[in-house]
């Protein structure tokens, strides 16, 4: 797994992940998500479309995410989630928290 | 169509063994003529199963997981062994997922995973030591004929 990040025009931070998120690549997902934050980014975008297994691993770390991020008055999105992480989303019920939407572009919308 | 097949693999109790692990249960479900959809859920199923046994059973000692895959007529099994402390998922409380994400435990959730993705989960405390999960799904009776 590896990520990349980089800020937009309207001012979200994109955080791009590629590869496979489960017990063993989940720590670095968290360790991305938290160096982020802690660098001042509060709208976080992750960007879901190259991501081609999450385990309840990858879950806890975005929930975990999501609960910082609002502690520190920002906030969370995820968007581009292929069926495969949608279901596991939607087993968990974390989508109706954690919502997953569909593009960039709604995700950078009305902050 | 072979009714009656099988493969295993043995492997390091660890978190890095993981995608070898999906790896190997992807390519032994495919050649039993197991459907890509049916094929994806046992293996995530058995993911969550192996995450469990390196964090909650071997909770990091040295060890080793066995997973054997197999057909028998309409049932796919995917088995995980280890020789972990008795830990049965089967008995563990379903994660109240009405709760508010602050309040909800966040063990658990794997186990629920495991329980949804799989059509049955059976456990079996092993006689000796350790612990067999076995995850079934059912396939239609005409599904993967003709697979080699």
């Amino acid at each position: 797994m590896k990520t990349w990040s980089w800020r937009t025009e309207k001012g979200a931070t994109i955080l791009a992940v590629e590869g496979e998120v489960d017990g063993n690549t989940a720590p670095d997902l968290e360790k991305a998500l938290l160096a982020l934050l802690l660098r001042g980014s509060r709208r976080v975008a992750v960007d879901l479309g190259r991501v081609g297994y999450l385990s309840s691993a990858g879950l806890r770390v975005l929930v975990r995410a999501h609960g910082e991020a609002l502690r520190l008055g920002g906030a969370l999105r995820l968007f581009g989630a292929s069926n495969r992480v949608r279901l596991a989303f939607e087993m968990a019920n974390l989508d109706k928290i954690l919502p997953l939407l569909a593009s960039r572009e709604t995700a950078e919308e009305g902050w | 169509m072979r009714p009656h097949a099988r493969s295993a693999l043995k492997i390091e109790a660890r978190f890095d063994s993981l995608s070898a692990i999906r790896r190997f249960a992807h390519e032994a479900l495919a050649r039993l003529g197991c459907r890509e959809d049916h094929a994806d859920s046992l293996v995530h199923a058995l993911d969550e199963a192996a995450t469990n046994a390196v964090e909650h059973g071997y909770k990091g000692t040295p060890g080793e997981l066995e997973i054997t895959v197999e057909r028998n007529g309409t049932e796919l099994a995917v088995r995980l062994r280890d020789w972990a402390p008795a830990f049965d998922p089967t008995g563990h409380p379903p994660p109240d997922l009405s709760l508010p994400l602050h309040a909800r435990p966040t063990g658990g959730l794997g186990i629920h995973l495991m329980r949804s993705l799989a059509d049955e989960v059976r456990y079996r405390s092993v006689p000796g030591g350790g612990n067999e999960v076995t995850l079934v799904k059912w396939m239609e009776a005409q599904e993967g004929e003709g697979a080699s």
